[in-house]
């Protein structure tokens, strides 16, 4: 089974699912963060606007769409939405940018995941000419995957955390990392596997705004084996999200 | 036959890419059912001259008879036309490449014009490589725009018989500039870092298959990606002919 645990709703759902199933993937971890619009910091009526989305496509796809609870941490009502979509069906939270990783505000989001054990997808970028203000790199998921050694993250752009993120994850067994983020960069999906080991690397390819087929080829053109292609192409996420 | 038209062999400062000598992308090519890729040097991109990283690439591949040599040349050094002249000669290059954002000079460098001027003389194809590797990603001390494509759009305007790549262009700046890419006929765009849902056919939709050229960005993108799109595009055979080969036999004179 190939899960894909980093896709986006767009306007246009149906295409989504069909690339996917046409690229072999069975199932697709969706959040929204908006269709027209990604707002930084959103307000909670986008929020909920975005997941809202989300079930529709669960509904309207209900063999391949699992839905994540894409959540602000600054909302007061946050445990509440989350509840409401969890209801819905949804198996992960999304966090983006509205907080960094490493602010206290994320920590009841944080418990909450821990109690209903389900993982958070923490955006996460180390950009050479600097983040947005409240963008998180490698090293404000590490400040919480410390303060929370049993939550589970999957910490996004595998390409984006780079040889420096991997290393900086290392220690922290509860970081799992997802191969989306830039190009198909070459050797980083095998450095990422020697240095994290392969059941912490998971596949996703932030479609539609990257290509399912382009970041399928990060994984089959690697040279590593198949049994840790199966690992990170659905294993991994699979076993995590109790599929 | 499948033509990769625009990869690199040689050294990056950064790291140790796999697969960056002649011998190893033979393999490559051979398993990708790939029968000829254009390569141009990886060095000449840093060296102060880079008809050293010419010369020393074509010479490694002088008996790879399916790598076809493609020559980085920078109009800003005053060898510029010797070396044309001198890879033509001797090496027998099917193009050029430019990295103007690497080498510090501008579109409106009047020694770019005077280049291009007889490169459309010697019906010789240029590509222009936009960009190397994702800006938000690179080495901290080597922070590189990538290049304007309006403004390559507005020096080639001058030159209407040349045949322009646009190498490592991205999806959103095909869309951006379509209308523009439609009336120039000899503009043709390179797949390497083309990433979006169902790319292909969106990119055939936008500016149709005859201006389209399969590239892989070898040795730094894996080769699988660029080859797995163009599955998933499910192309006509007209269109598979093209994209694959045709065009790049027809730009690069290659048979």
């Amino acid at each position: 089974m190939i899960i894909d645990a980093h896709v986006h709703c767009s306007e246009n759902m149906s295409e989504t699912v069909d690339s996917a199933k046409k690229n072999g993937i069975d199932k697709i971890c969706v959040s929204s963060l908006g269709t027209r619009h990604w707002f930084h910091n959103p307000v909670p009526r986008e929020i909920k606007k975005a997941n809202d989305e989300v079930i529709r496509a669960m509904r309207n796809f209900p063999d391949n769409v699992i839905g994540f609870c894409y959540l602000n941490p600054r909302h007061k009502n946050s445990l509440a939405e989350l509840e409401r979509c969890i209801k819905a069906g949804m198996r992960g939270i999304k966090l983006w940018i509205a907080c960094k990783a490493s602010d206290k505000r994320l920590y009841p989001i944080a418990k909450e995941s821990i109690k209903l054990d389900i993982p958070v997808l923490q955006h996460s970028f180390n950009k050479v000419a600097g983040n947005y203000p409240n963008e998180s790199g490698s090293e404000n998921v590490c400040v919480l995957a410390e303060r929370f050694p049993k939550l589970k993250i999957i910490m996004a752009h595998l390409t984006g955390a780079g040889y420096k993120g991997i290393l900086k994850i290392k220690k922290h067994k509860n970081i799992f990392i997802d191969t989306s983020g830039g190009f198909p960069v070459v050797a980083v999906t095998e450095y990422a596997i020697n240095q994290l080991g392969p059941e912490r690397i998971i596949f996703g390819s932030d479609a539609p705004g990257r290509n399912f087929s382009v970041h399928l080829g990060k994984i089959y053109g690697a040279g590593i084996s198949e049994k840790d292609k199966k690992l990170i192409l659905g294993e991994n996420i699979r076993k995590m999200l109790k599929i | 036959m499948i033509i990769d038209a625009n990869a690199f062999l040689g050294k990056w400062p950064f790291e140790d890419l796999p697969n960056s000598d002649p011998e190893k992308l033979k393999k490559l090519m051979k398993k990708e059912h790939i029968d000829k890729t254009l390569v141009s040097p990886i060095e000449g991109i840093f060296y102060r001259d880079c008809q050293q990283a010419n010369e020393k690439l074509f010479k490694k591949i002088e008996n790879f008879s399916n790598l076809v040599p493609v020559a980085v040349i920078n109009p800003a050094l005053a060898n510029w036309e010797e070396c044309i002249d001198e890879n033509l000669k001797k090496f027998k290059i099917k193009g050029i490449k430019l990295h103007p954002n690497y080498h510090s000079y501008s579109l409106d460098n009047k020694n770019l014009k005077l280049m291009l001027e007889k490169l459309e003389v010697l019906e010789l194809p240029v590509i222009f490589q936009i960009r190397m590797e994702d800006r938000r990603t690179q080495h901290p001390l080597i922070q590189v725009s990538d290049l304007n494509v309006e403004e390559i759009l507005k020096l080639a305007k001058n030159f209407p018989r040349l045949p322009i790549v646009l190498g490592g262009i991205v999806y959103g700046e095909v869309e951006k500039h379509r209308t523009q890419l439609l009336k120039m006929k000899i503009i043709f765009i390179e797949t390497s870092f083309v990433d979006t849902l169902n790319c292909i056919r969106r990119l055939i939709d936008l500016i149709g298959h005859k201006r389209v050229l399969f590239g892989t960005h070898h040795p730094f993108f894996y080769t699988k990606s660029a080859v797995f799109k163009i599955k998933e595009a499910d192309l006509s055979s007209e269109e598979y002919s093209s994209i694959l080969a045709d065009n790049a036999k027809i730009i690069f004179g290659i048979k």
